[in-house]
C-alpha cells in the first residue's frame, strides 16, 4: 500500500470517527475484475448505473457518455461490451433488468424510465398511466421485483409508484411521515420494498401489498458515517452505498448493522464515489465506481 | 483530647452562630450571630463596600457566608461548599420548569454568575449589568441589529424580558414567554381594521408572525424582514395562496416547485434542464426547503447563512471539514456555493463547470503554480480512464496536509502516480 493510499485510509478513519468498528463477521468483498472500456476500447465516463441479470448479463449506465454498455460476465471473465446509444435516453444513471433480460434505464436528465429490449432497441417510456395526481413525476430511482413489476421513487410527490410489467400504474406507496429525503429504493425477492432516507439515515420497509412504510432498524446514524445514497438487497441482506464515504455498509434483514466494507481510493478494489450496485445469483457484486470511471466486480463472501 | 483539638473545637464553636434553618442541620459548626459576618469581614474588607449596594443577596444580608462557602476547605473554587449550580438551586429551585421547552444555556450549565452577582449589585435581581446591556453582552449580533434598526419593536425598547423569560420557558422555544403568535397577540389585535387590511384579510392570527416580521427591529416598515418576497410586498398573497375567504386560505395553489414556476418559469426550466439536480429542489417541499417564501434577513430569501443551511442535510461533511487543518478558503468561509451550484448542474458534485480544472481556474491560475501536465491529454497513471486534474493531488474541501494535498510530502504525493520514484 503506498503512502497516499495510507493517507486516504487515515482520512477514511477520520470520517468513521466515533463509529462502531467494522464487524469482524458479515459480508466480505473480494475483488475479481474491473471494467474500463467498451468493445471498441472507448473508456467509460463517470458511470453511475449497473444492472446484472441471469446468464451473466450486465448492462452499464455509462452516464457521462450518454449510453449503455452491454456485456457478459461468466466464469469470472468479461466478454462483449457493445454500445447502446439511442436518442430517447440521455445520462443513464440507473439501470435494471427484468426476468426477460429487458433493459430499463433512468434518464437522469429527463428523470424518466426508458424501456429497451434485451438487445437495446427502444420500446417505450414508462408513463405510469392511471396514476393519481400530481401528474408531474420526477423519478429519482427505481427497482424491479422478480415478477417484473416496476417500483419508481417519485421525489416530486414523495411516493413510490408501482407499475405492472406493462408499465400500467398499480398503486402508490406514500413516503413515511418525517422522512428527510428518499434517495433510493430496492425490492426484495418477496416483493417487499425498502426505502432509504439519506438525510435522517434511516431505512423503511413495506411488505408486498402493504399500503405504508414502517421503520427498519431505527436510527442508522451510528452505522452510516457519510450520506448514504444507494441501496440494494440480496438474500435477506441490505447493502447501502455511502457515496462520499466510498464504502458499502451491510445490514441484516431486521435492519441491524452487519459490516462495513471497502475503502476509498484509486487502486482496483477501492472506490471513489460509488453509485449503483447490483448483486447477481452467484453473489457477484457489480459496483458503478463513478469517479474512477469503471465498474468493479467483487465476489461477495457471506 | 489534645490541647490543639480543644482550641479548634472552641474556635469552630465561636466561628459559627445561629444559622438560617435551611443550612443549620448541614453545618453544625456555624458561628453564632452576629459573629459570622464579622469574622469573615476581618479579612474580606472589600465586602464593606459591596454590602452598601442597592441590592444585597438575602444570604449575604443575613451574614450567612457559610450558607454558600465552606470556611475551611473545599474542592470547589472560592471555597464554595458545592458546585454553583447546586448551591443556587438549593434555595432557588424551580428556575427550570419541569416541562421546559427551552432553557437558557447558562442556566442549564448552572452558570448563574454569568448574569447574577452572588453577593450584591446595584441592579435588580442582582444582575451584573443592567437588563439589555447584560443580554447583549453575549447576544452581540442581536444587540447590534437592534441598535442599527431604523424601526424598533417597542417591547425591545422596554427590555428583552418583555418577551423572553431569562431562565427557561415551558411555553415556547427561544425562551419566549408564550408561543408565537399567542405572544404577539397579547399586544396586537388581529381584529382591528388596520391589522385586517394590512394582512389582506388573511387570518394570520393563526400564522407565525416571525416568518415575515423581525420581532427585534428592522429597516423595513412594519418590522418586515430585510428581504421580502415580491408578492408579499405587493400584498398579492393570493398569487400563491387560496383566497382569504377560502376554507383553506393558507393552502397553496400548487405543490412543490410547480408553484414557484408560476413566476420563476425561466429559472425553474433552466434548473430542470441540467443533468444533476440538487434533489431538495424537486421534492415535495421543493424551494421552501432552503428559501423562506415570505421574507428573510438573508439574500435570495434563503433561510439561513449558506453554511448553516447546508449543515441541515450535510452535517457530517461540515463536521469533517471543521476538523481539517488545511481548509479551502471558500469552505472555511462557509461559501459552499462558491463551487457548488445550489440547484442543479451538469457536472458531478453539483459543480456547474465543464471540468474541475475550469472550476478551479475561476480563482486559481494553475499554470502559474505548477508545470505538471493537467487536462484532457494528461492520463492519470493510476487509472487510464482518469485525467489528471486539480483533484488528482488536492482535495476540494481540504485535507490534513498543507496546500490541501493528499499526502504530507511531495515525495509521497508524486510517487503515488510515479511509482518508480517511490521509496
Amino acid at each position: 500500500m503506498n503512502k497516499v493510499s495510507c493517507a486516504w485510509l487515515v482520512a477514511s478513519a477520520l470520517i468513521m470517527g466515533d463509529l462502531q468498528p467494522a464487524a469482524a463477521q458479515g459480508a466480505k468483498f473480494r475483488h475479481l475484475v474491473s471494467m474500463y472500456v467498451d468493445d471498441q476500447g472507448a473508456s467509460l465516463n463517470l458511470p453511475e448505473g449497473v444492472a446484472c441479470g441471469a446468464n451473466g448479463q450486465v448492462v452499464i449506465g455509462d452516464t457521462g457518455n450518454d449510453r449503455l454498455v452491454r456485456l457478459t460476465f461468466l466464469e469470472k471473465k468479461v466478454t462483449g461490451g457493445s454500445v447502446i446509444k439511442i436518442p430517447e435516453l440521455s445520462a443513464p444513471s440507473r439501470v435494471q433488468l427484468n426476468s426477460k433480460g429487458e433493459i430499463y434505464a433512468l434518464d437522469a436528465k429527463e428523470r424518466r424510465i426508458v424501456h429497451l429490449g434485451p438487445e437495446g432497441g427502444f420500446k417505450d417510456v414508462l408513463a405510469f398511466e392511471g396514476a393519481p395526481p400530481p401528474a408531474t413525476f420526477l423519478l429519482k430511482a427505481f427497482a424491479i421485483d422478480p415478477a417484473d413489476n416496476i417500483y419508481a421513487l417519485d421525489a416530486a410527490s414523495g411516493r413510490v409508484l408501482v407499475a405492472n410489467p406493462k408499465g400500467q400504474f398499480q398503486m402508490a406507496l406514500p413516503f413515511p411521515s418525517g422522512i428527510g429525503f428518499g434517495s433510493d429504493l430496492a425490492v426484495d425477492a418477496a416483493g417487499g420494498v425498502l426505502l432509504l432516507d439519506s438525510i435522517n439515515r434511516r431505512m423503511f420497509f413495506a411488505d408486498k401489498d402493504a399500503t405504508s412504510f414502517a421503520t427498519l432498524g431505527g436510527d442508522l446514524t451510528e452505522s452510516l458515517a457519510t450520506m448514504p445514497t444507494y441501496l440494494t438487497t440480496s438474500k435477506g441482506s441490505t447493502f447501502v452505498v455511502e457515496g462520499s464515504g466510498s464504502r458499502i455498509v451491510s445490514f441484516r434483514r431486521d435492519g441491524s448493522f452487519m459490516a462495513r466494507q471497502l475503502t476509498p481510493g484509486w487502486s482496483e478494489g477501492s472506490l471513489n464515489h460509488p453509485s449503483q450496485m447490483c448483486i447477481n445469483d452467484k453473489d457477484e457484486v457489480f459496483i458503478a465506481d463513478r469517479d474512477n470511471s469503471r465498474i468493479q466486480v467483487f465476489q461477495l463472501i457471506r | 483530647m489534645g490541647f490543639r483539638f480543644s482550641i479548634a473545637c472552641v474556635s469552630v464553636a465561636v466561628l459559627f452562630g445561629a444559622p438560617p434553618p435551611a443550612r443549620a442541620q448541614q453545618n453544625p459548626y456555624r458561628l453564632k450571630e452576629p459573629n459570622q459576618t464579622k469574622a469573615c469581614l476581618v479579612c474580606h474588607t472589600d465586602f464593606e463596600q459591596k454590602l452598601k449596594k442597592l441590592f444585597v443577596h438575602t444570604a449575604v444580608k443575613a451574614g450567612d457566608c457559610s450558607g454558600c462557602h465552606d470556611p475551611h476547605v473545599s474542592s470547589h473554587p472560592k471555597l464554595l461548599s458545592g458546585a454553583s449550580k447546586e448551591i443556587c438551586s438549593g434555595c432557588h429551585d424551580g428556575v427550570i420548569p419541569a416541562q421546559a421547552k427551552s432553557v437558557h444555556k447558562v442556566v442549564a450549565d448552572g452558570d448563574c454568575q454569568q448574569c447574577h452577582d452572588p453577593h450584591a449589585s446595584d441592579n435588580a435581581a442582582l444582575l451584573v449589568r443592567k437588563g439589555d446591556e447584560l443580554c447583549f453582552g453575549c447576544h452581540k449580533e442581536i444587540g447590534e441589529a437592534v441598535t442599527k434598526a431604523k424601526f424598533k419593536h417597542d417591547p425591545v425598547r422596554k427590555g428583552c424580558v418583555s418577551c423572553h423569560n431569562p431562565h427557561a420557558s415551558d411555553k415556547s422555544a427561544r425562551l419566549l414567554k408564550d408561543a408565537v403568535p399567542a405572544l404577539c397577540l397579547k399586544c396586537h389585535r388581529p381584529d382591528s381594521p388596520s391589522f385586517v387590511a394590512r394582512h389582506q384579510k388573511y387570518p394570520v392570527a393563526k400564522a407565525s408572525c416571525s416568518t415575515c416580521h423581525d420581532p427585534h427591529g428592522s429597516n423595513q416598515p412594519a418590522l418586515l424582514l430585510a428581504n421580502v418576497h415580491a408578492p408579499v410586498t405587493a400584498g398579492t398573497c393570493n398569487k400563491c395562496h387560496e383566497g382569504p375567504d377560502s376554507a383553506v386560505p393558507f393552502a397553496t395553489k400548487g405543490t412543490g416547485y410547480e408553484l414557484c414556476k408560476g413566476c420563476h418559469n425561466d429559472m425553474v426550466n433552466a434548473v430542470m434542464a441540467k443533468q444533476r439536480l440538487h434533489w431538495p429542489v424537486a421534492d415535495k417541499r421543493a424551494c421552501v426547503n432552503c428559501h423562506n417564501p415570505h421574507a428573510s434577513n438573508h439574500d435570495k430569501l434563503v433561510k439561513a447563512e449558506t453554511r448553516e443551511l447546508c449543515r441541515g442535510c450535510h452535517p457530517d461533511t461540515l463536521k469533517r471539514i471543521a476538523a481539517l487543518p488545511a481548509k479551502h478558503a471558500p469552505v472555511d468561509g462557509g461559501m459552499c456555493i462558491a463551487c457548488h451550484s445550489p440547484h442543479s448542474s451538469n457536472g458531478v458534485f453539483l459543480v456547474d463547470q465543464p471540468s474541475m480544472i475550469k472550476l478551479c481556474e475561476q480563482c486559481h491560475d494553475y499554470e502559474l503554480h505548477s508545470a505538471h501536465p493537467v487536462g484532457e491529454k494528461a492520463v492519470d497513471p493510476r487509472n487510464k480512464n482518469l485525467r489528471v486534474d486539480c483533484l488528482s493531488c488536492h482535495k476540494g474541501h481540504g485535507t490534513e496536509f498543507k496546500r490541501m494535498l493528499l499526502a504530507e510530502t511531495n515525495t509521497e504525493m508524486c510517487s503515488s502516480c510515479h511509482k518508480k520514484y517511490g521509496r
